[in-house]
């Protein structure tokens, strides 16, 4: 995830441009999502725990501003017993391994 | 026997380096998170004693590692075509 994009859109700004936005609220989307947990102090682990279980509903796609990409906070947890484990499923985190559905245009 | 535990110690070194490769990536966008910052520290403390142990009793994984000693030795190694790489 590129951090930076992430701080752009806390806060009370919610990466609305546009006053008459239908995305607007009284509470901002992104405020939702990861609070003002984006500090120094995001490593301990309830706030990452947090951050995670607020990330996780994912039922309201449409309080987000569109053409804004948004990516669930990861937390450092569920790691795979060891090197060789994580080596033959492609990722150390068990979260990531995923069942890949991409496919060619044929 | 030592063929098995060359065999053996390259695998690990491959497994623990993707490991970190992995780790790295985490650590890009969370560069304050003390659990991975530990993991880190263990995990590449392994890959690295593994690498250092590997080149010491077979030879250099890579040309930074070669020890010159009034020859090249990084061409006596298996070239990837010949297995390895």
């Amino acid at each position: 995830m590129d951090r930076r994009m992430y701080r752009g859109n806390m806060g009370n700004n919610c990466g609305c441009s546009r006053n008459n936005s239908q995305f607007r609220h009284s509470e901002p989307v992104c405020e939702d999502v990861c609070g003002n947990h984006i500090r120094e102090d995001m490593c301990e682990k309830h706030v990452c725990e947090d951050m995670c279980d607020k990330s996780r509903h994912d039922g309201d796609f449409d309080r987000f501003p569109i053409a804004m990409c948004y990516v669930p906070w990861q937390c450092f947890r569920d790691l795979y017993e060891n090197e060789f484990a994580a080596l033959a499923n492609g990722t150390l985190f068990k979260e990531l391994d995923l069942k890949w559905y991409g496919r060619g245009c044929k | 026997m030592d063929g098995n535990n060359r065999e053996k110690l390259y695998a690990f070194i491959t497994a623990s380096s993707f490991v970190c490769d992995d780790l790295r990536l985490f650590l890009d966008t969370h560069p304050t998170d003390r659990a991975a910052l530990e993991y880190w520290d263990r995990a590449s403390q392994a890959r690295n004693e593994a690498v250092m142990e590997y080149t010491k009793c077979y030879g250099p994984i890579n040309s930074y590692h070669v020890e010159n000693d009034c020859k090249w030795a990084w061409v006596e190694e298996p070239w990837p075509w010949e297995g390895r790489c």
